[in-house]
């Protein structure tokens, strides 16, 4: 027999917790004939259609486009945020990468600005609010010139779509030991950084960004690389880099 | 009306018995300004009324759906003044399905020198939706398309740059002209950041309200005119009422109604649904797009499809081999034996036919049987010439993020063994009937983006959804709402104490409370399933008389058998997933209804439609301008009745319609 | 055009509790990137003394140096000022890097059940705190040892600086703790100096290697450099 054609046995502990009030705890389930060909979402899918059977309730999870994209999937699978996989959402990792008779440990992410609603799920607004903090370029519709009048050196533009590549998942932050989201919010303010679009506003920004991440309750950054190891789109520290001397330039203007 | 008195399975398959004889009820128009194509947009912005700028903060506007349409038309309007409140049912607006978007969007920037203009995307556009849009529609968002892009770099969209640090253009979706501007692969998930960094920005201004985990679950009417939404809280399961002087349904499309699709998985119809049940008409919802590039099908519980970009087709060859039931692996069919069919079918535009061709090619030859991989549904979608000409490096330079996903879900490495393809439901044109202003005939209801019905006719072009979507919401709303709030008093805006709010509630709480004491057997999802193989096998790709009548009467017994037999865990008052859902389906399976009626209804085949009955000596899709030439918008009468058609007469004085033809 | 106002009767922000910056004293105000930034630039300044103070240190490998270097030292007027910024640079760093820690424990209040890394994370990345805190006990007792002459091991009677030096690392225990409190700022500097390069924006993909290459040789050097005089004293047999 190949666990290809059986399907995969797996060994699940999952956090379980009712509401932000209730305690959690972990459950044990069992679940056979899982294919290999499946993403570990539908293997939740079909954990979930088990208990609703067995007339249990479901776990409740984060997701919706499944195609790595929308970053609302994510949980810490044995340790790890989105799973073990390199540049890889839960929802893009597949069963195939687990061995038969896995067990496989499922907590949410845990920070103390991603407070847990349910199971898995988790409430990342924190990360909307440094957005709203500065995270944009102020130009209201209808006042932009053409698009051409300004060109952008193909290499900047090029490190501007690195940077903003960040789906806002929050893996960095549940990946750090600090539950720092220095991560998430250099993204942003490298990818307008890079940008002539974003230099108006540059200082004000980032200053304004670093005050909400760290009114959210983040913690600070101490270069452990989790993050980037982590991050499904891969997006580098260099970004972090990038934001502390953003800052201190900030700063020092406005002394 | 709530359902347990017309939930009958008797009333099945009557209504959509004589379907295609129907008789109109009324005619619709669609308010589109007369005089030459080219200066009726510009003359209707001079048209329509202005709210005084001192008032604009004491009209309230509420915009349901946080997707490019949404958050652009959020973010132009609190710009403007308006007090506007956004409910989004994700936890965060920048979840929206726009962000899955990969190709590019189109503009008619003419940046390449290659002979685009205005004109030609506006008659590219009612051309390529096989002359089912509204002529007026086309050549505005063809006007606009420009702006957006203005618009979207200086928001900072790091669109995809040539070396001189202009913007770079590429053809695609077999558009004659190079006016697709992309960002890598990410273009819908650029616009959306840049959309919701505007949102934001107001937001933390404090212009804009908004309001996430909130499903939109009824539209409340009053006298006529929606005046508010009944929303529940998803983390507390209350639910809430929201009243304002007027509601913006940008709640995207209804291709889940077909379970796997490429849409996200909470993608729904609820919103424009219960709009419709509140008198909203619903238009040509039987236009579903099929695009053929997805990753098939591979097995039981698989949840959902993936898209890759189209782009695929620029460099990709799609063959099968010549004889059915090959057991070979793709690699080693020696190239006498491989058919390469769309090449073969079509030699002047091969692989690039539009999408609809494309798909049903992959169909016909499949269910010939010379359908490869495990299931048979798939085609190959070959690089091995391309790699040979250009190299591995530039192959990954222009598909390797794509190649990347593609491994990821098969296993399989598309840089050694051919891809393998199959056409999966993607956008859907139909949608809710607006007029030129967006505003559906509730007035005071307007609906934007992949929501309603108006500029993609029968099929849409690649790169012109993310067009639609901010076109909508930068540069039409702003204008046509202004002219409806200024015809608006201020004192018309109704108490959330109205009873219209207080019976929307109280049957929406009915709506829930049936579901969750059903307590049946069968999971939400086994439903819908169900559902989504008989719309796949009956109203997908193909469709014909017999297997449309036969779907309308399974859909009936199946909705029956949902609100007897379905089990739905926990309780209203929590974070209850299960329940989320199980309203999206409830209202998939009413909906699905009205989807087989308008596809009985429609004799033709056109676009993405395409009736059995209705095909040229070649197989190619047949259109009937004499009867057809218009848009169906059906008018809710009751669930499992037959719905009462309204029909808006197209003319085409610009796009004179032609068949198609890709030879 | 200046962001929209908010309009005056709007309930304004409701999705929010939003920015009060941290509270606590000791905060004093600033962001979590300001006081990284002071903990790097005071790292870089002590990082900068280390290599001072070995110099000077290692001259007790020459007969006589040492003592000469010690006198010269102390006849010095700026001795105390320069004690005095050191001692300043030095609180600053452990104070505001312990204020951080404290800050960095509450925004996780539940560990994984399961503790994994990606392998980016290395011991020294991961134990700053505790190796700065070994480094911050070692200090106390060899500023007790060295300068005011407390004597915690063996209780040599001597003349100069370099007898004193020489015969406490000769002894077991000072020799132990020596080497101990010394490598301890090894494994610190070998994740420290990349990070406070990192910290202080001096870090890009093209530098990430070459940096933390030089972070761990500064570590191992600094650290070996102490060790060889530790050594010496125990091959002198203290003499």
């Amino acid at each position: 027999m190949s666990s290809k054609e059986q399907g995969l046995h797996l060994v699940l502990e999952v956090w379980r917790q009712k509401g932000p009030e209730d305690a959690g705890r972990f459950e044990s389930y069992v679940l056979d004939s899982v294919s290999p060909d499946n993403s570990f979402l539908e293997m939740l899918d079909q954990l979930n259609e088990k208990l609703v059977k067995e007339g249990q309730e479901p776990v409740a999870f984060d997701h919706d486009c499944r195609e790595g994209i929308c970053g609302a999937c994510g949980c810490v699978v044995n340790g790890q945020a989105h799973g073990h996989e390199k540049g890889t959402t839960l929802c893009q990792l597949h069963m195939r990468s687990f061995p038969n008779g896995a067990k496989l440990v499922l907590e949410p992410f845990r920070a103390t600005a991603f407070p847990v609603l349910r199971d898995l799920v988790v409430d990342r607004s924190a990360f909307d609010r440094i957005i709203q903090a500065g995270g944009f370029v102020s130009v209201s519709t209808g006042s932009a010139p053409d698009a051409n009048l300004v060109p952008v050196a193909k290499d900047n533009a090029e490190k501007a779509m690195d940077a903003a590549a960040c789906i806002g998942c929050g893996a960095c932050v549940a990946s750090c030991k600090n539950s720092s989201a220095m991560l998430f919010t250099s993204a942003k303010v490298s990818h307008l950084a890079l940008l002539p679009q974003g230099q108006v506003e540059r200082e004000r920004r980032v200053a304004a960004m670093v005050a909400q991440m760290d009114a959210e309750g983040f913690g600070a950054c101490t270069n452990t690389q989790e993050c980037e190891a982590a991050c499904p789109k891969e997006i580098s520290i260099e970004n972090i880099a990038r934001m502390n001397r953003e800052f201190f330039k900030a700063k020092l203007k406005r002394l | 009306m709530a359902e347990s008195k017309k939930t009958g399975g008797a009333t099945t398959a009557a209504p959509s018995g004589n379907a295609a004889s129907q008789a109109p009820k009324g005619t619709l128009d669609g308010r589109c300004p007369k005089g030459p194509i080219a200066d009726r947009w510009t003359q209707h912005k001079f048209e329509l009324k202005l709210v005084n700028p001192a008032n604009k903060r004491k009209y309230e506007v509420l915009v349901v759906g946080t997707g490019l349409a949404g958050a652009a038309a959020a973010a132009s309007l609190a710009e403007l003044g308006y007090n506007v409140t956004v409910l989004t049912m994700h936890d965060s607006p920048r979840r929206a399905h726009s962000i899955a978007a990969q190709g590019g969007i189109n503009a008619s920037k003419n940046y390449k020198n290659d002979g685009d203009s205005t004109f030609r995307l506006f008659y590219d556009t009612v051309k390529g939706g096989d002359y089912r849009a509204r002529e007026s529609n086309v050549h505005r968002l063809a006007e606009v398309s420009g702006n957006i892009i203005d618009q979207c770099v200086a928001q900072g969209v790091p669109f995809a740059r040539e070396y001189g640090g202009y913007l770079d253009n590429r053809s695609f979706g077999g558009a004659q002209v190079s006016r697709t501007f992309y960002a890598r692969g990410q273009t819908g998930q650029q616009l959306l950041l840049g959309a919701y960094s505007a949102l934001s920005r107001n937001v933390g201004a404090g212009t804009i309200k908004m309001l996430t985990r909130r499903d939109v679950l009824d539209i409340v009417v009053v006298d006529g005119k929606a005046r508010g939404v009944i929303a529940r809280n998803l983390v507390n399961g209350k639910l809430e009422r929201y009243g304002a002087h007027a509601v913006l349904l940008c709640t995207g499309g209804y291709g889940n109604v077909f379970f796997l699709s490429t849409n996200a998985k909470a993608c729904n119809v609820t919103a424009a649904w219960r709009a419709h049940r509140r008198g909203a008409f619903f238009a040509n919802p039987c236009f579903t797009q099929i695009h053929p590039t997805c990753i098939p099908v591979h097995g039981d519980i698989q949840s959902k499809l993936t898209l890759m970009s189209e782009s695929l087709r620029n460099d990709g060859r799609v063959w099968v081999p010549k004889k059915a039931g090959e057991t070979r692996p793709g690699a080693d069919v020696p190239e006498d034996e491989r058919d390469y069919f769309l090449e073969r079918r079509y030699p002047s535009f091969g692989n690039l036919v539009p999408r609809d061709v494309a798909s049903r090619a992959a169909k016909q030859v499949c269910d010939e049987g010379r359908g490869v991989g495990s299931t048979r549904l798939a085609v190959y979608l070959d690089f091995r010439d391309a790699i040979q000409r250009l190299g591995k490096n530039a192959i990954a330079e222009r598909y390797g993020n794509l190649f990347q996903m593609y491994e990821k879900i098969t296993g399989e490495d598309p840089y050694r063994v051919p891809m393998r393809i199959y056409p999966a439901v993607h956008y859907t044109m139909g949608g809710l009937w607006v007029d030129y202003n967006l505003m559906s005939n509730l007035p005071g209801l307007f609906v934007l983006g992949e929501a309603n019905f108006s500029d993609h006719g029968a099929n849409r072009l690649g790169a012109s959804a993310l067009m639609q979507g901010l076109a909508d919401g930068y540069f039409v709303i702003p204008y046509t709402l202004g002219g409806f709030l200024a015809t608006e008093p201020l004192g018309s805006k109704v108490s959330t104490d109205h009873a219209a709010f207080a019976q929307a509630e109280a049957e929406t709480k009915e709506r829930l409370q049936k579901m969750l004491s059903a307590r049946g057997k069968r999971t939400v999802d086994s439903f819908h399933r169900e559902l989504g193989i008989l719309m796949w096998d009956h109203c997908g790709m193909a469709r014909n008389d017999a297997g449309l009548r036969r779907a309308a009467g399974r859909i009936a017994e199946l909705r029956e058998e949902f609100w007897k037999n379905v089990n739905v865990p926990g309780s209203g008052t929590e974070l209850n997933q299960s329940l989320e859902k199980a309203g999206r389906v409830a209202d998939f399976l009413e909906f699905a209804q009205t989807m087989v009626h308008d596809a009985l209804y429609r004799t033709e085949s056109c676009g993405g439609h395409f009736r059995e009955e209705s095909q040229t000596p070649e197989g190619e899709a047949q259109r009937d301008d004499q009867n057809f030439s218009h848009v169906a918008a059906w008018e809710f009468t009751g669930i499992g009745e037959k719905p009462a058609l309204h029909r808006e007469e197209l003319s085409f004085e610009y796009c004179k319609p032609s068949q198609r033809s890709y030879k | 055009m200046s962001e929209p106002a908010p309009s005056p009767g709007s309930s304004a922000r409701i999705s929010a509790p939003i920015a009060t910056p941290r509270a606590g004293f000791l905060h004093a105000g600033l962001s979590s990137v300001t006081k990284k930034y002071a903990v790097a630039m005071s790292g870089l300044a002590l990082v900068g003394f280390l290599f001072a103070h070995l110099a000077g240190n290692l001259l007790i490998l020459i007969p006589g140096a040492f003592d000469q270097y010690a006198a010269a030292l102390h006849a010095s007027p700026l001795l105390p000022l320069a004690e005095i910024g050191l001692f300043a640079v030095f609180v600053v760093h452990v104070a505001l890097a312990l204020v951080c820690a404290r800050a960095n424990r509450d925004a996780k209040p539940q560990k994984y059940a399961v503790a994994a890394t990606r392998g980016k994370a290395t011991l020294a990345s991961r134990t700053m705190v505790i190796t700065g805190c070994t480094v911050l006990v070692f200090v106390i007792v060899h500023i007790a040892h060295m300068k005011f002459r407390a004597p915690l091991f063996g209780n040599p009677t001597v003349e100069t600086g370099s007898q004193w030096v020489l015969r406490t690392l000769a002894h077991p225990l000072g020799a132990l703790f020596y080497a101990a409190g010394v490598c301890a700022v090894g494994v610190h500097l070998s994740h420290g100096v990349w990070s406070l390069f990192q910290t202080l924006g001096w870090n890009s993909k093209r530098w990430h290697a070459r940096l933390t290459c030089l972070s761990r040789a500064v570590g191992a050097l600094l650290a070996a450099g102490f060790l060889l005089i530790v050594v010496y004293a125990l091959l002198r047999g203290g003499r």
